[in-house]
């Protein structure tokens, strides 16, 4: 019976490593702006006077709706697809429920080398990173938001269930703080700073395998 | 070795006894509100209420806190889901996590405040602020409260598209 019980648990074990496949998963992490700057503006007798704003994602949100003329302004978040192991984004896109309007050419993210703490199965990074969003080439009314940060991202290798199958994954945190410009076409909006942030991946099926 | 399943069991007994009476932490809870209420100074009243109807507050939610952390991560994706909306449920939904007990939970919820932009939301994140005993937590409470009292990139719309002062260029102005 104990001879029987061993070749079981043997058994249980072989088949579970063996089901945790080696495939790259991919994930969605959520893209969010809180920005605030200021704008040039005017007092009542015509002195120059810098008005403080904010930008957050729905305002970035708004820009893309105004840009695109797609309705992407309630209930919508901004996800960045990737694999796991990369930060550079498949697709991003603009999501309400299942349906999704895909933005990826309106973003552009240019990762700066890194110094990082490796601890086997966690790992933290530090880069300056850049982020670029901008509606100019879909509209010449549009703007270009250009901004520069600190990136602090960790990085853990977690095994999670797609489904039925276990899938080994690195799940991370992404936070830039930094600053930047807000720029129409031909002029300067004003200056900025903040927080972009990319949450938590989720796993999503992925065709790609190694 | 005789004395292993006695021990065992006793251990087992206890355990199910402190998860069966989570009443006994309100109880000391409200030991320390009726001790506040007692002092007889009234020197820092006012500070020792608000921290102790916060740790009633933690204690009772707190109660919950065999929640597993998959409940925890599909609350954070509802409180996420609801900051992409602008409807009064969503906004409830909202600040009413800003009064977890669980501090994943309070952050996800201070993040969507930010992200839902609604300035309904100031009195409460202040009424919060004032009860709040970690100072980190508060900062970050103060920081969303001064970003909410900025009126929005799409409030202030487009003004003028020549809009930026040359002066910084060309020299500082007198």
């Amino acid at each position: 019976m104990k001879k029987f019980s061993k070749w079981c648990l043997c058994l249980a074990v072989a088949l579970s490593g063996a089901s945790i496949q080696l495939q790259a998963a991919q994930t969605e992490r959520l893209l969010t702006f809180a920005l605030t700057g200021f704008r040039q503006d005017e007092d009542a007798l015509g002195n120059p006077k810098a008005i403080p704003f904010r930008a957050s994602t729905r305002d970035v949100l708004e820009e893309i709706e105004l840009a695109t003329g797609a309705s992407v302004t309630n209930g919508i978040l901004l996800m960045v697809e990737s694999l796991d192991d990369t930060n550079a984004p498949i697709q991003i896109v603009a999501r309400k429920g299942t349906s999704d309007f895909i933005v990826t050419d309106l973003f552009t993210f240019t990762y700066g080398e890194a110094v990082s703490t490796d601890l086997g199965t966690r790992g933290t990074f530090y880069a300056i990173d850049q982020i670029e969003f901008s509606t100019l080439n879909v509209d010449t009314n549009g703007l270009t938001l250009q901004f520069q940060g600190f990136t602090k991202e960790t990085q853990a290798t977690v095994t999670k269930r797609l489904g039925t199958t276990p899938v080994e994954f690195v799940t991370k945190t992404f936070n830039t703080i930094g600053n930047g410009e807000l720029r129409f076409i031909d002029s300067f909006f004003g200056p900025v700073k903040g927080t972009v942030k990319l949450g938590a991946p989720k796993l999503v099926p992925s065709p790609a395998t190694f | 070795m005789k004395f292993v399943v006695p021990v065992l069991l006793v251990i087992i007994a206890l355990g199910i006894y402190f998860l069966t009476h989570p009443a006994s932490k309100t109880d000391k809870a409200g030991a320390d509100y009726d001790q506040a209420f007692s002092n007889p100074s009234g020197v820092g009243l006012r500070i020792e209420t608000n921290s102790v109807r916060m740790k009633r507050t933690k204690v009772e939610l707190g109660s919950n806190s065999n929640i597993k952390p998959e409940e925890i991560d599909q609350q954070i994706e509802r409180i996420i889901e609801a900051s992409a909306k602008a409807d009064p449920a969503s906004f409830q939904l909202i600040t009413t996590a800003l009064k977890d007990a669980r501090p994943e939970i309070r952050k996800a919820a201070l993040e969507a405040t930010i992200q839902f932009g609604s300035r309904d939301a100031i009195p409460i994140l202040k009424e919060i602020a004032a009860t709040t005993e970690d100072v980190r937590e508060k900062v970050e409470i103060l920081d969303a409260i001064e970003f909410l009292e900025l009126p929005s990139l799409s409030e202030i719309k487009r003004p003028r598209r020549t809009n930026s002062n040359p002066a910084r260029v060309e020299g500082s102005p007198k």
